[in-house]
């Protein structure tokens, strides 16, 4: 470091060396020779010293995944299949049949699986048919829910009301979309039920707080869609952007949202 | 042992073996416990997302390459964020956090580390996360920060030489 900083110059060479000597990497002439330098330099040893207080905090911070975060990547990994070897027509055979299965599934979308994402956020075009109230055991909820999963309540930390639900059948499953405004914008939030919905090809990976979500545009409309409890969540609009979105999708009150 | 030029597939169930270091070195770049783990489960999510492959038996500096750009796409939307809006009341929550103080948690000691990090120029602070926080050695750390092995080294002194004295005046 330079004398500006209240140690004598020492050259880059010498740094380097130094940073070696404090981890252990330097071993042979270099070593020995560097080791003689520090024995007859006071300042030499002080930076030693530095580097070696340094080296010894860095590598000792006591810091760990959480639990929680090991099974959200555990539940990322895909499974490994087992190593079998195949005759190459078998294979080729077998790859045309899984790609006409997922050709037909993405000609089809709607099905045993339910509605896609994008289907499921083209509710929020629709108008609410019903006033929502204020959950009365938990003021961050809303008094609506799909198969147990609530709505959250933004009007508190967020000033965003909510506006009235509807309900909907889609391809064989319940969705409840409650609407959300404030300040002239409007938001949809739908949980549909059942199996959760794979999120569309071809929408951005996003975590926030601790909880995976895609997001996407589906014409002039921001979609984020994610799972609470296995069930599919999708939020939209067109007035809100996908930072603020991500934001209000994320919020769990404390831990009074379940997610 | 791969031979040189040969490439091996990133396997996906031993990937999940570096999250700790992975998490550490998050930490170091962000000095936001909760920031480290969103930044770690994009990375594997954007990791695993489809096969990898690899010319050096060297899958944690693969992975630490792929933090830190998952950790520059964070500050770059950030940014965007920041100039996109003009509401001050939105400010602190674009802002990264700078420090494990207040998390539970962290000891103390660690929160200090952690200040002391954040306060690096950013190229020290990614020389010493890849080397004394996730354990990558300096040639690996070279690879995966796309510089000199010597660079490192030169970093590594000087990003230890202000943790050293802001841990020491902590």
């Amino acid at each position: 470091m330079g004398p500006e900083n209240g140690h004598p110059e020492i050259d880059e060479r010498t740094e380097r060396q130094l940073a070696q000597l404090a981890d252990g990497s330097l071993e042979g002439w270099d070593r020995a020779e560097l080791e003689a330098s520090v024995a007859a330099s006071p300042a030499l040893r002080d930076a030693l010293d530095r580097q070696c207080a340094a080296v010894g905090a860095l590598r000792g911070l006591d810091l760990q995944a959480s639990p929680a975060l090991r099974e959200r990547i555990a539940a990322t990994s895909p499974s490994r299949p087992p190593r079998r070897r195949r005759l190459v027509i078998r294979s080729a055979v077998a790859g045309a049949m899984a790609a006409a299965a997922l050709a037909a599934v993405l000609i089809i979308p709607s099905g045993d699986g339910g509605p896609t994402v994008t289907e499921t956020a083209r509710l929020s075009e629709r108008p609410a048919t019903d006033p929502v109230a204020v959950d009365s055991g938990n003021d961050r909820l809303l008094a609506a829910n799909v198969e147990g999963v609530p709505f959250p309540n933004w009007r508190g930390e967020f000033g965003w009301r909510q506006a009235g639900t509807r309900a909907d059948e889609l391809n064989g499953r319940t969705a409840r979309t409650v609407f959300y405004e404030h300040g002239g914008r409007r938001i949809a939030y739908t949980i549909v039920s059942g199996e959760g919905i794979p999120a569309p090809k071809g929408s951005r990976p996003v975590t926030r707080n601790g909880v995976h979500f895609h997001s996407l545009a589906d014409g002039g409309r921001k979609v984020v869609t994610w799972w609470r409890d296995g069930r599919t969540c999708v939020v939209s609009s067109a007035d809100v952007g996908g930072h603020e979105l991500l934001a209000l999708a994320s919020w769990k009150g404390d831990g009074a949202v379940p997610f | 042992m791969l031979v040189q030029g040969e490439r091996r597939r990133l396997d996906p169930e031993t990937a999940g073996d570096h999250i700790d270091r992975l998490f550490r070195a998050a930490c170091a770049l962000c000095g936001s416990r909760q920031l480290a783990e969103d930044l770690v489960q994009e990375t594997y999510v954007k990791v695993l997302a489809r096969p990898r492959f690899l010319r050096r038996d060297d899958d944690l500096g693969y992975l630490i390459k792929a933090l830190r750009n998952t950790w520059y796409s964070h500050l770059r939307n950030e940014r965007i964020r920041r100039e996109s809006t003009s509401s001050p009341d939105h400010e602190p929550d674009e802002l990264p956090a700078r420090s494990a103080t207040g998390d539970p948690e962290s000891s103390l000691e660690a929160s200090a580390v952690l200040d002391a990090l954040a306060d690096l120029p950013q190229p020290y602070r990614e020389a010493v996360a890849a080397v004394d926080v996730a354990g990558l050695s300096y040639a690996e750390a070279a690879r995966a920060l796309g510089v000199r092995q010597g660079t490192i080294m030169s970093r590594l002194y000087r990003g230890r030489e202000q943790v050293a004295q802001a841990v020491g005046q902590a």
